[in-house]
């Protein structure tokens, strides 16, 4: 059987909602997508994790502030408790069990946090000067990144690449323990590694059918076996 | 624990790059939670993998509202017909067929149609006195056969909710029917062997006091 790759899920009124992209993305790299509801409970997430090869931490809405010690700006976005501790406890037990991780965009924001690290609230407001991170349109390239020597990265998207960018929250400081290997040229943080863990803040999925992007799934999947 | 799959609907979302969603209701999820079963979604994927899928999970559950394509029971759709999603009636009919022999199967609104179709009976729209379709949330009463599954957790008479515009109009050979509405209209079967069971009415937006005994008595056969 093909590895079982659970990703997250969104919060959107009274629905469970997760963009088809990801699920699209996993089937074509060769895996079994599984969409993982935010549950109201912590207690089965074993349960839920020892079905499962490999996780998808997907993006979303802006993490709580609270959780690094800071209050919202006016800019951050309504959060969602539930969902915050729902994925701090799957990427927690995931971290325990070695089990191969891909987070994407809020997913990178939510490891570094659980790292111990902080997040800018606000990019445009707080760290002026910066590219434009917000395209609105996140299925076309928007600026460039360069990755590191060694890195997963490097290996999917050799030295540098164009990728895509929908956030408007971005890392501050770096988490214990991960690796920092993409950058833009404003310096911001756009990926994030692991020996288990590959975090990225742009949108893979939406790129899937750019080979280059789709092996950063393929990456997923082969440690997943 | 036990792993029930939910199968997702799409919904297609408005935006310059027009994302579509694999999506299910949040009442559902907390529902199967709140009854110790483990909540999966199931996204529409190629056809390819779905012995893999079953093989996973201790059993299904489909739901959604969509109406399931006529072409499935030799129909055309009519005016009353509503928007059809053909790409997941493919999914749902395959996962459902492969699904019949091997695990436990909750229908839900939908779901139930599409159990009955899957076995060979058909629907048609609804021309009735009793009203099952309106623009708020409207309500009406089943009687339950005493013997069924519905009998025997709600006594001869339910009130639900009701927001469907198709029927069931012949029940597959395989089903029983367990409860109907004022006007004849069956409302909830079950299989006369298999753990298979379907219920027209949105169980989940019931309260927790009338969802719940259907839910427990559904995970006893996982």
């Amino acid at each position: 059987m093909k590895p079982v790759i659970g990703i997250t899920a969104s919060l959107d009124k009274d629905q469970v909602i997760n963009d088809r992209s990801y699920a699209i993305s996993v089937e074509k790299a060769g895996g079994i997508p599984v969409i993982l509801p935010p549950l109201r409970g912590l207690a089965q997430l074993e349960s839920v994790l020892s079905r499962i090869d490999g996780l998808i931490l997907s993006g979303g809405q802006d993490l709580s502030p609270f959780l690094y010690d800071q209050e919202p700006h006016e800019k951050t976005s309504p959060f969602s408790d539930r969902r915050d501790a729902y994925e701090i406890e799957l990427y927690r037990l995931a971290r325990d069990k070695k089990l191969p991780v891909l987070a994407i965009c809020r997913g990178l924001q939510l490891v570094n946090v659980v790292h111990g690290g902080s997040l800018i609230q606000d990019i445009v407001a707080q760290r002026p000067g910066s590219l434009e991170h917000v395209k609105p349109n996140v299925s076309v390239t928007s600026h460039r990144i360069t990755t590191a020597d060694d890195s997963l990265m490097r290996e999917a998207l050799g030295e540098t690449a164009v990728i895509n960018s929908l956030h408007h929250q971005c890392i501050d400081q770096v988490g214990e323990g991960l690796r920092v290997t993409a950058t833009s040229s404003d310096e911001m943080i756009e990926a994030l590694e692991t020996d288990h863990l590959i975090a990225v803040q742009f949108h893979p999925e939406r790129l899937h059918e750019q080979a280059a992007f789709l092996a950063i799934f393929e990456d997923l999947i082969r440690r997943a076996k | 624990m036990k792993h029930v799959g939910v199968v997702c609907y799409t919904r297609a979302a408005t935006g310059p790059d027009k994302v579509i969603y694999n999506s299910q209701e949040d009442r559902l999820i907390e529902l199967l939670e709140k009854n110790d079963i483990l909540p999966v979604m199931i996204p529409i994927t190629s056809l390819e993998d779905l012995s893999d899928y079953l093989a996973w999970l201790d059993g299904l559950v489909l739901a959604g509202q969509t109406d399931v394509s006529p072409f499935f029971y030799g129909e055309e759709p009519t005016a009353q017909t509503g928007p059809l999603d053909l790409e997941l009636d493919q999914f749902e009919m395959t996962l459902l067929r492969l699904a019949i022999d091997r695990l436990p199967v909750l229908g839900i609104e939908r779901g139930a149609q599409l159990i009955n179709v899957a076995g060979g009976g058909s629907l048609s729209p609804i021309n009735s006195r009793i009203i099952h379709h309106g623009e708020g949330v409207c309500y009406h009463s089943l009687s339950n056969r005493r013997s069924s599954f519905m009998g025997q957790l709600y006594g001869a008479r339910l009130i639900v909710s009701s927001r469907h515009r198709y029927g069931l109009s012949e029940i597959a050979k395989d089903l029983k029917w367990s409860a109907k509405a004022a006007d004849g209209l069956i409302e909830a079967f079950e299989h006369s062997t298999k753990p298979i069971w379907g219920v027209q009415f949105p169980l989940h937006q019931l309260s927790d006091d009338l969802s719940c005994p259907l839910i427990r008595a559904f995970r006893q056969r996982l």
